[in-house]
């Protein structure tokens, strides 16, 4: 599927970030467009959830410059136009008192600011996370008691509930089954039909070439960033993870 | 019962135990579901500082300990930003600190008529009006500010990273949480006592969440719990003629135990 030509949504200019004297990503530069959908691909300890954490605003880069949509990522009102869901469920603990209405509704929080008062137009958009995800059976449930599936459904209508421009997802299918990974993924090329950019970070090279439109290859360093072409050809990959293109794609089938 | 409210100080011990019933598992709840509730034990030791300090210098108690927990909180909170040392140690360090600062000011004060027991376990007898006034208004400010920012704080309870990455100003949540939870053990040295008040903040949430349900629902379960302790403790303490803040404790721990046994029946 080809890049549609848009303007820039993420632009990060000379990136760096040292953690304990070790450069975890060294000094690179990449652009994201509106509606696209790119898989953050590299081994793991290359750099793939620091460069998300930083294009998050919860890491500062050692060097560099970060751009989202109008801002700087630690800007409020920028914040407030991106989605999260993170990897298992994020940190969410499985003791949690939560129900799923509960979690869904924590997503529109930020939007409401902290004093603000719940309108019909939030309301709409929590019915429409809801909906869109289809979990209007699982509200009444505690979050600790859902499967692996429902719990990242849930988590993405969480996100989807704050209406983000931008949806930022890490190893979002990690620990799924097969059935519960076509599921999220279709509603994932469905949110990105609609117009949602999508930046979802996997080590799994056959899915990124399967369902992103383009791709960032890291380790520490970029690779490659831009088409999927990248994820074809050999020597990257092979650069990448020190196995051949077709074991790669054999082992992920 | 309408005996027991004709006295003049049940009916003052009452009314300040209504209030810490409402305030301390309403606080205890997020510290509890962070599993940082750890935090209450080591502001409770620190308000003993606070204490020693108000009988040295003969200011009062409850602000003064309520001054100081604050202070203390703050530097916990700015150590636990940095992240250079685990969270745990940090609210040791304090805990110990807070403990021996409070050991060494009081042996300044030993035998100059100063019954420190008091402040340890508690004591309905010491309640004076000042209390009542100062516990329900720090307490009521504590509470109110739960309440209208609960839906922030219930988002940064549940996953601190995503509620940062969506714009909430998280560190400042988490610092005035914790001013909260300082002004929650300094209204309750007079019904529970530092040593105990941890168990008032804790174990209503505990009890509550055998039954599994939302976040809304578990609160207002842990505030039944901690109303029916404090005044079954307070009547039990009176009647028997009993420790009133062991005995509220103790009455806490009871609704734990059926609350384990009938939401097993439930659930």
């Amino acid at each position: 599927m080809p890049v549609k030509k848009s303007r820039p949504i993420i632009q990060a200019t000379n990136l760096t970030f040292v953690r304990n004297d070790e450069e975890i990503i060294h000094h690179f530069s990449f652009e994201v467009n509106a509606g696209d959908y790119v898989g953050v691909i590299g081994p793991n300890g290359g750099g793939k959830t620091t460069l998300l954490r930083l294009l998050l605003g919860l890491l500062e880069p050692t060097q560099g410059k970060i751009r989202l949509l109008d801002g700087s990522p630690t800007d409020r009102h920028v914040r407030r136009q991106v989605g999260y869901v993170a990897q298992r469920g994020g940190n969410i603990d499985a003791q949690f008192p939560a129900t799923v209405e509960e979690v869904v509704r924590s997503g529109r929080t930020a939007r409401l600011g902290l004093f603000g008062r719940s309108s019909k137009k939030d309301e709409f958009a929590i019915a429409r996370a809801i909906d869109m995800m289809n979990i209007a059976s699982l509200l009444g449930r505690p979050i600790g008691k859902l499967s692996g599936g429902e719990r990242q459904k849930v988590l993405l209508a969480r996100a989807l509930a704050g209406e983000p421009k931008i949806l930022f997802l890490d190893e979002p299918v990690d620990g799924l089954d097969p059935a519960s990974r076509d599921e999220f993924y279709a509603l994932l090329r469905k949110l990105n039909k609609e117009g949602l950019t999508i930046i979802s970070v996997s080590h799994d090279v056959h899915t990124v070439a399967e369902e992103a439109r383009s791709a960032i290859c890291l380790k520490h360093q970029l690779v490659c960033h831009g088409s999927k072409a990248c994820l074809i050809g050999e020597e990257e990959l092979k650069d990448l993870f020190h196995k051949d293109r077709k074991e790669l794609l054999r082992h992920h089938h | 019962m309408l005996e027991i409210l004709t006295l003049e100080f049940m009916r003052r011990a009452f009314a300040v135990g209504l209030v810490v019933a409402l305030v301390a598992p309403t606080i205890g709840l997020f510290f509890v579901v962070r599993r940082y509730s750890s935090i209450a034990d080591t502001l409770a030791h620190v308000s003993l500082a606070g204490v020693a300090i108000a009988l040295v210098t003969g200011l009062a108690a409850i602000p003064t300990a309520l001054v100081v927990s604050i202070i203390s909180v703050l530097g916990i909170e700015k150590m636990r930003e940095r992240k250079t040392l685990p969270a745990e140690t940090i609210v040791s360090l304090f805990l110990f600190g807070g403990l021996a600062l409070g050991v060494v000011l009081l042996g300044l004060v030993r035998g100059k008529n100063v019954n420190i027991v008091n402040y340890l376990f508690g004591n309905i007898l010491t309640v004076t009006n000042a209390d009542i006034l100062s516990v329900s208004l720090i307490g009521g400010a504590a509470f109110f500010i739960a309440l209208i920012l609960w839906r922030a704080l219930f988002a940064v309870s549940i996953d601190e990273d995503t509620a940062e990455a969506n714009g909430l100003p998280v560190k400042w949540l988490n610092r005035l949480l914790a001013i909260l939870g300082a002004a929650t053990i300094a209204i309750s040295m007079n019904v529970v006592g530092v040593l105990l008040i941890g168990a008032l903040m804790v174990i209503p949430v505990l009890a509550a969440m055998q039954f599994k349900k939302g976040f809304h629902t578990t609160w207002v379960i842990s505030l039944c719990v901690s109303i029916i302790s404090v005044v079954g403790g307070l009547m039990a303490s009176y009647y028997f003629n009993l420790a009133s803040g062991g005995t509220i404790v103790l009455c806490t721990i009871v609704c734990f135990i059926l609350a384990s046994i009938f939401s097993k029946a439930t659930v």
